[in-house]
């Protein structure tokens, strides 16, 4: 067991760095040059030779690509993140402890309720077949796959100021000063990130306990008299635990898109309206530090399912 | 036959006709999409850019057939005319993305080996990073044109096709016909080009034709962010961030209707990708094997 998960953490880092790498290339191969840019991306006119060169000298352009990327990890690593906003010289690393504790949270919420929502009634509707439940959680999701997390949030916000007067709080609070504020500002978000994410789930879920129903060893443990509950806790659910895993891990990337776009909607301080803020102002230095960072979450819950996945599944254990 | 037997019989033959129906419905409003996109011009009752300061925020009518925007535009002519970019872009990044994706994902299902390892730890790195991330990155560096964007798009989806092609080459790589193939000698590239190619092609046009709607979703999030397709052309996105900063109260409409023929076009493109899947039965199996 802690040799399967010391395998995936040091897997991690390799992937880590490939990724950050081929960002960074991306990044760096600008057609043109990336001085010129940026200076008049900031709409300051003509630039000064001096100008330009002192950029490039802050931004290492000056070196060789792979020293560059070893002279920003190194930043990076260092809790530097990367120096200077070019836009207002703030601190990176300020911009990062600022806003991914907002991601992190709206992440942590949207995976919460996606999961607490999708297995409970993936596993009711394979139940109850063709009955009203069933049929509305298919319709649900069915929804949910037809509107797109930002045209979802959308329609949402219009219905509620339409049907109820109500709009949600416009500046964000964190769960430490104001409880119940926090939890206004966040809860629509992380519910409609939720509803996309499970409507892709509770079809998983739904057809993959339709199958263990049919199953032999389900049979077993109705004639051997247990209780229909203890069927379905005991020897259904388990099993089904392991198909939604496996999409969460496969849906992280789409859950941190919707966390990245819904942030922007609904004007949460978090590192998606930061990156989308700083690419439009092509704010280099932020947007690539911003990515790799994202990069890590999701990562991370693909690490943290891959961990929980061996623990869902004994059959795992003797693999190593 | 009982009673019982009849109903699920009639239900079965329900159930089969309103699919039909439902398919013919998804062709035809997608038949009505691509005529928006190929004739703008001759469909658009108006100039898609021209202002006009006598028709600011009109609600839908005969002449506005979905209203008029805050520059008085008119929106159903500036859809029509989005159409346009919407399927350029969905067509150009699915192509792309399937292209590189199904021989990447063929040729690293084949091939096996140390090949295969190191193509899926690149693909998984690639799963990992956020798509929009992905595209974004492109974006920002490649600038902001049409191409660019297409090609943004295709980028963040190519790992998934590559994913599935590679899942689909396995398992026809194993039937005994590629064995018996094999066995009369045949060259690797007629293994690939005369039997793999053909068979994998159905299951990957099903699951690409879904693919589309996505690339559609991705384009128009992007112009919603701001990131899309520069000003004056007009794109769904733009429509419907332009609508609901600031109109979503008092003019909705500037919102919905660019927001519904998306909606639109995604459950299209679902519908008719799951069609395609449901004339073969190869789904099935491959569903399980992802």
């Amino acid at each position: 067991m802690n040799s399967y998960i010391v395998k995936r953490i040091v897997l991690f880092i390799p992937t880590l760095i490939l990724a950050s790498l081929l960002i960074f290339v991306i990044m760096r191969s600008l057609p043109g040059d990336v001085v010129t840019v940026i200076l008049s991306g900031s709409g300051e006119g003509v630039v000064s030779l001096e100008a330009k060169e002192a950029l490039r000298e802050e931004l290492g352009l000056n070196k060789p690509l792979i020293k560059q990327y070893l002279t920003w990890a190194q930043s990076f690593l260092t809790g530097g993140f990367g120096g200077r906003s070019l836009e207002n010289r703030e601190p990176i690393s300020s911009i990062i402890y600022r806003q991914a504790p907002v991601t992190l949270l709206l992440t942590f919420y949207s995976l919460v309720i996606s999961i607490c929502i999708s297995t409970p009634l993936g596993v009711y509707s394979a139940l109850r077949k063709g009955s009203i439940t069933d049929i509305f959680t298919r319709l649900t999701s069915l929804i949910g796959l037809a509107f797109p997390n930002m045209w979802m949030a959308l329609i949402i916000i219009l219905l509620l100021l339409l049907l109820f007067g109500w709009s949600p709080p416009v500046i964000y609070s964190s769960p430490g000063s104001d409880i119940w504020l926090h939890v206004q500002i966040v809860i629509l978000p992380a519910l409609i990130i939720g509803w996309e994410q499970s409507s892709h789930m509770i079809r998983v879920v739904r057809s993959n306990m339709l199958d263990i129903l049919g199953k032999e060893y389900i049979v077993t443990a109705r004639s051997k008299g247990l209780t229909e509950i203890s069927v379905i806790i005991r020897h259904a659910v388990p099993n089904v635990l392991i198909p939604t895993l496996t999409m969460t891990g496969l849906q992280a990337g789409s859950l941190i898109t919707g966390v990245v776009v819904l942030e922007t909607i609904f004007g949460l301080p978090g590192l998606g309206r930061g990156l989308i803020q700083a690419a439009l102002v092509r704010d280099y230095p932020v947007i690539q530090t911003i990515v790799t960072v994202i990069i890590m979450i999701s990562l991370f819950i693909n690490l943290l399912v891959d961990i929980l996945y061996k623990k869902a599944d004994p059959r795992l254990y003797n693999l190593d | 036959m009982g009673i019982k037997d009849m109903q699920n019989t009639f239900l079965e033959t329900l159930k089969s006709y309103i699919w039909t129906i439902t398919v013919f419905i998804a062709m035809l409003s997608f038949f009505i999409l691509v005529l928006f996109a190929l004739f703008p011009t001759v469909i658009s009752t108006h100039d898609p850019i021209a202002q006009d300061a006598n028709s600011i925020l009109l609600a839908p009518s005969s002449t506005h057939l979905m209203g008029t925007d805050w520059a008085g535009r008119d929106i159903f002519s500036r859809v029509v005319h989005g159409s346009r970019i919407s399927l350029y872009i969905g067509i150009i990044s699915i192509m792309l993305a399937s292209i590189i994706g199904c021989i990447t994902g063929i040729f690293s299902g084949y091939m096996g080996g140390y090949t295969d390892l190191i193509v899926q730890r690149v693909v998984d790195t690639l799963l990992g990073i956020p798509s929009i991330v992905m595209a974004l990155v492109i974006i920002v560096s490649f600038g902001s044109s049409a191409t660019a964007i297409a090609i943004a798009i295709s980028v963040a989806m190519t790992p998934q096709i590559v994913r599935l092609s590679r899942a689909t080459t396995l398992s026809i790589k194993t039937d005994p016909y590629i064995d018996a193939v094999e066995s009369i000698g045949a060259t690797e590239g007629r293994i690939v080009f005369n039997h793999i190619m053909p068979n994998i092609t159905p299951v990957m046009l099903s699951q690409i034709t879904g693919y589309f709607g996505m690339a559609i979703v991705a384009e128009t999030t992007l112009s919603f962010l701001g990131l899309g397709v520069a000003p004056p052309y007009s794109s769904w996105g733009r429509m419907i961030q332009e609508g609901s900063t600031q109109y979503m109260e008092t003019a909705p409409w500037t919102t919905l209707f660019p927001g519904f023929a998306m909606s639109i076009t995604v459950v299209c493109s679902a519908i008719l990708g799951d069609s395609i899947g449901h004339l073969l039965n190869r789904k099935h199996r491959i569903s399980k094997l992802l």
